[in-house]
């Protein structure tokens, strides 16, 4: 029993740094993509709803939160805690989804923002685009192992992919801190 | 008894972790505010954004990735 929670010890560190190193690996291509930002519009950023991109940016640290604490729930085998705490953090994922892809994709083409309409417009959907994608794969894990919680698959001692579903969706945050001034708040308006 | 006492510190420990994830929470929501502020204000000022990108990331590697955890094996606890 004990060389069983070692090696689930062994497992969950080895897993731990793999996580980690791809996680240092996707940040290069998020860097890549804020220096593309700087490279292609100086000290100029797209035309975009600041408040918009506010409040999207507040949905994401506040899904941030409550993944932290469905985490801390579950390492205390309080499974009523993580599910509620979970359910928080993907209906705050879908909607920040809605509000970048749904919302502001939209509102920015119908400002004449568009792929190939100028170098502003390539940089705020691709980078927009790739964080969205990552916001999706998140939500999917999270679902994943929402309904794996539900069912009682993880304990206090054992849930490590929780803690990996957790780890990604902050990583995601993280990616969105430097997109968020870098898109809405630094430089002037493109003309 | 001291099992009693150990579920009490454990269920402690758990009350403390979620207080320090709100005050990270307030944090992240007064920098980001501030961030906003600035743009509007100052639009130049373009350094005091870094600043407060880097501050949060900050806060967010290390209470809510916990990234000690990669380099203290399975020691620190939630």
């Amino acid at each position: 029993m004990a060389a069983h929670a070692a090696n689930y010890l062994t497992k969950t560190a080895n897993n731990r740094l793999g996580l980690w190193l791809f996680i240092l690996s996707d940040s290069f291509v998020f860097g890549g993509l804020l220096v593309t930002r700087f490279v292609l519009l100086g000290d100029q950023r797209p035309e975009l709803s600041q408040g918009l991109g506010l409040a999207v940016t507040l949905i994401l640290l506040l899904s941030s939160f409550f993944m932290n604490r469905g985490e801390v729930e579950m390492a205390h085998g309080n499974q009523k805690g993580f599910v509620r705490n979970t359910t928080i953090t993907l209906a705050l994922g879908i909607a920040f989804l809605i509000g970048v892809v749904g919302v502001e994709w939209p509102l920015a083409a119908a400002h004449g923002l568009t792929t190939d309409s100028s170098a502003a417009g390539a940089v705020f959907y691709i980078m927009t685009g790739f964080h969205a994608f990552h916001v999706l794969t998140g939500v999917f894990l999270m679902y994943v192992v929402l309904r794996l919680g539900r069912k009682g698959h993880f304990t206090a001692e054992k849930h490590w992919p929780v803690e990996a579903a957790a780890v990604y969706w902050h990583f995601i945050d993280v990616a969105w801190i430097f997109f968020y001034p870098a898109l809405y708040l630094m430089g002037l308006v493109a003309g | 008894m001291a099992k009693d006492k150990e579920v009490k510190s454990v269920d402690e420990r758990r009350k403390e972790v979620l207080r320090n994830g709100a005050i990270i929470l307030s944090l992240l929501g007064v920098l980001t505010f501030g961030e906003f502020l600035v743009a509007v204000i100052a639009p130049p000022w373009t350094f005091i954004l870094w600043i407060a990108a880097l501050w949060k990331t900050f806060y967010v590697v290390k209470d809510y990735m916990h990234i000690g955890r990669v380099f203290g094996g399975d020691g620190e606890a939630h």
